[in-house]
């Protein structure tokens, strides 16, 4: 019992402090896409190239990412962010 | 031995817990890096324009009615009153009469049959600046700059200097400047509302990003009011519903005495800041089944006792606009967009009221607020539809072809003095159509190029805006391609 209770709390303790960008790139491939868990982290390629990057500086109307097309809001043309 | 393994496990939960957690925190810090470098943000475009009017019936416009009105009074004055009125409204703009005494200024005609041809060059320049130095706190600026392409000389007034410039500082091509042309800070109080103040994101909004395949680049419809206001703004956010008020009270400026009382033409005092306001409401819906997403902005624009310095005028405007847009109709890659709007434009006074021109008042026409009276109310309505399609694959990929139509009617308030086109679509009074093209190649160069004909059916005789509607036949279209960098 008090193994089951260290590890849960050992479990706790890697609760993470995810990247913020990565994040919300896979919520929102997640809600525009339909898309689940594993397959939105899979289009969530890193470096400046790759696709997090691509939705977050948001430089067209859409961005393709694979199989999903995303529209992305560009914060500086809206009133309230 | 079992505690020892606990303490042992224990601690190993603990190390593997604090790796995990670094990991992931310099990943966190490598994204934030490649923001940091992106935050030198904007935009570049160089745009070539071949523009041909075709005029059929004579119309003349006032450019300085100041001037044509001294004019007038010099010509009473030295033909001998009646005489030198009846000389001064014979003779053409431009044109000296009374043995040299005279020149009919402040005024142009352009002529029955007459076609004029122009080319070009202008280079638009956006540079962005974005910081979130808290959680609440986030700021957005924009510095603009426009101009023509290697200017050695130039005539006429540079647009950023008259009145109602400020409403399109940065946008209107003059010389190297660069403007701010929006700079506004974002206050969440609490989670939601949030609080906004600064030179607001209101130009350059629905539908223009249809033709440069952008996103939504200003927060006003073009149809709501295309203009940039400073002011302050509450939002308030309910999922996919926004409302928003704005308040973007404007300004009536004496720089050489800011504080004392100022006076119209008429001795009425003008009173140095005018209330305006702006209702908004926003839908937005990923969910629809029927296209990737709708979006729709409704909007109440008010603009009170807005006085124009050196005359009695005042204008007190009222528009409600509609826009809405659903991207990628049923995953054919089709967007549709509609928009319009309804205005109710009231006129008190007009541009002539100095009681100096009391002697030669009956030879000057009455301008107002888009009419001819004195005090009037006016009516209209604008429309406009567009639709475009986006190739996702064969060789066009990247591409989009669209098309857009858009209907003014004559008594409607149209403006759109930001606009990059040569003539903007939106300000017809009469009926417009434009076909375009954009191609974003691989990495994010974008080719435009598009076509627009526009049929004015109807010319107000200052700035557009002021004065009795004359009916005319005059086509004007042009050509442009353009080459537009995001950075």
């Amino acid at each position: 019992m008090k193994l089951v209770s260290l590890i849960a709390i050992g479990m706790l303790f890697s609760a993470s402090a995810m990247a913020g960008t990565k994040d919300d790139f896979i919520a929102e491939v997640k809600k525009q896409c339909g898309k689940d868990d594993g397959a939105a982290a899979a289009l969530a390629t890193g470096g400046r190239q790759g696709n997090v990057m691509k939705w977050k500086t948001c430089t067209s109307a859409t961005v393709t990412v694979g199989d999903c097309t995303l529209t992305c809001t560009d914060s500086s043309s809206k009133i309230g962010g | 031995m079992k505690k020892i393994a606990i303490a042992g496990l224990s601690a190993l939960m603990m190390t593997q817990g604090h790796a995990q957690s670094l990991e992931e925190r310099v990943e966190a810090l490598e994204y934030q890096g490649y923001e940091n470098f992106f935050k030198v943000s904007g935009s570049m475009e160089m745009r070539f324009d071949f523009v041909s009017r075709d005029n059929k019936d004579s119309y003349t416009t006032f450019s300085d009615p100041n001037a044509y009105a001294k004019a007038l009074a010099t010509a009473a004055a030295v033909g001998g009153g009646a005489a030198g009125i009846s000389a001064f409204q014979a003779a053409e703009c431009g044109e000296t009469i009374l043995s040299g005494a005279v020149t009919k200024e402040g005024c142009s005609t352009v002529g029955d049959d007459q076609q004029d041809n122009s080319r070009f060059g202008r280079l638009f320049l956006n540079l962005d600046v974005e910081s979130n130095p808290t959680n609440k706190l986030s700021f957005y600026g924009r510095l603009s700059m426009a101009k023509y392409i290697t200017t050695l000389t130039s005539q006429g007034s540079d647009p950023n200097s008259g009145a109602f410039s400020d409403l399109s500082a940065g946008a209107n091509a003059s010389d190297a400047s660069l403007w701010v042309e929006r700079a506004f800070a974002n206050y969440k109080v609490n989670d939601d509302p949030t609080f906004t103040f600064g030179r607001l994101p209101t130009i350059d909004g629905a539908p223009m990003h249809h033709h440069k395949a952008q996103p939504m680049a200003g927060n006003y419809p073009i149809l709501a009011f295309s203009g940039i206001f400073d002011g302050m703004a509450l939002t308030q956010n309910f999922g996919k519903h926004t409302a928003r008020v704005v308040y973007s009270p404007l300004s009536t400026v004496n720089f050489s005495d800011s504080i004392s009382a100022q006076s119209d033409a008429a001795g009425d005092k003008l009173s140095r800041m005018e209330d305006a306001y702006a209702l908004m409401y926003e839908y937005s819906d990923g969910d629809v089944g029927f296209a990737r997403k709708v979006n729709v902005i409704a909007m109440h624009n008010s603009i009170g006792n807005l006085p124009i310095t050196g005359t009695d005028l005042k204008m007190n405007l009222q528009r409600t606009s509609l826009y809405a847009e659903a991207l990628d109709v049923a995953d054919t890659g089709v967007t549709l967009a509609v928009h319009g709007m309804t205005s109710t434009t009231e006129s008190e006074g007009q541009v002539f009221s100095d009681p100096a021109l009391a002697g030669v008042s009956a030879a000057l026409p009455t301008l107002g607020w888009l009419s001819g009276e004195e005090d009037d109310k006016t009516t209209g309505t604008a429309y406009g539809i567009l639709a475009k399609y986006r190739f996702s694959n064969g060789f066009l990929k990247g591409s989009s072809i669209g098309g857009e139509y858009f209907h003014g009617s004559e008594g409607a308030f149209l403006y759109d003095a930001g606009n990059n086109d040569p003539v903007s679509m939106y300000t017809t009074y009469g009926d417009a159509y434009r076909v375009f093209y954009n191609k974003t190649f691989e990495g994010g160069l974008k080719w435009n190029v598009q076509y627009m004909s526009q049929q004015q059916d109807y010319i107000r005789p200052y700035v557009g805006l002021i004065g009795e509607a004359a009916e005319v036949d005059r086509k004007t279209d042009f050509v442009s391609t353009s080459f537009i960098v995001n950075f």
